[in-house]
């Protein structure tokens, strides 16, 4: 390895790192899109099931105690599954055959902007 | 273009053997497949490395089908070699196959993430750049390291051997 492959690859990975340990609110909210756009926002506070309707058929997404996640997908990975939960603002998990992905909020406003 | 053609069936042997591999996150991998199209870049130039990169792509399609996976496989490594075969040609002396290949994970890893948002049509997805920047960094030493053992390996046969 040269000098400039060492100073690109710690370049990468202290970004993970600053980001992995960078201090955040409590997540509020979490915010559901599906393929027409923003399905719901709700509350992590009381549980709650979601179905969101997508090309391959219907996403289950699990909010309570906090956090939120899906819990069933019919895409053939089901990365989006085994990701788990999600819980601090900015925090996201997508299932990206289906057509879903699913955002945190914090108190303070939006975290992350949806198109 | 025998010795394409084997690159090509190493590639996606290395991919079935990454898959039985444990993953430290479900959407990691380390993209061992890419060695193929490193290999192919250092030792016959970048446009037998674009052929490498793109039958690799179409045979995961073939066994794997031509969902987004499919769209996401083929952007990502499609644009990898784009980026390593002008590093390598313009940077050549500064990166070493290690830094060719971690620019690669970078560039692929980056393109994903652009894919991502216009299939799923939120912006939301930036939020795993970091993670995702991080993880080019690791899977990309991965493969640079086996690419150039490798290399190391393949170069100790004479030149016509692998012409």
């Amino acid at each position: 390895m040269t000098p400039a492959d060492r100073v690109l690859l710690a370049c990468l990975l202290c970004s993970g790192l600053v980001w992995a340990f960078w201090p955040r609110d409590k997540g509020e909210v979490a915010v559901i899109v599906g393929s027409g756009g923003l399905v719901a926002e709700v509350s992590m506070d009381r549980p709650d099931t979601l179905a969101v309707k997508g090309p391959l058929g219907t996403t289950y997404v699990v909010v309570g105690g906090g956090e939120a996640k899906i819990i069933s997908s019919p895409c053939p990975q089901k990365l989006c599954v085994r990701s788990g939960p999600v819980r601090r603002p900015g925090e996201v998990v997508v299932c990206i055959p289906n057509r879903v992905a699913v955002t945190i909020k914090g108190r303070n406003g939006p975290d992350a902007v949806l198109r | 273009m025998t010795h394409l053609a084997l690159l090509v069936a190493g590639g996606a042997a290395l991919s079935l053997l990454e898959g039985s591999l444990p993953r430290p996150l479900p959407w990691m991998k380390i993209g061992l497949a890419n060695v193929a199209t490193i290999l192919a870049l250092y030792l016959y130039g970048a446009r037998s490395a674009f052929s490498v990169a793109v039958l690799r792509v179409l045979l995961g399609g073939v066994f794997l089908g031509f969902g987004p996976g499919f769209v996401l496989s083929a952007g990502g490594g499609i644009a990898a070699w784009g980026v390593m075969a002008l590093v390598k040609e313009t940077l050549g002396g500064t990166f070493s196959v290690v830094g060719v290949s971690i620019w690669g994970a970078l560039t692929h890893n980056l393109t994903q993430l652009v894919l991502a948002h216009l299939l799923v049509r939120t912006a939301a997805v930036w939020a795993l750049l970091p993670a995702f920047l991080w993880a080019a960094g690791v899977t990309g030493t991965i493969t640079g390291l086996a690419a150039d053992f490798g290399l190391k390996l393949l170069r100790r046969y004479p030149r016509r051997v692998l012409r």
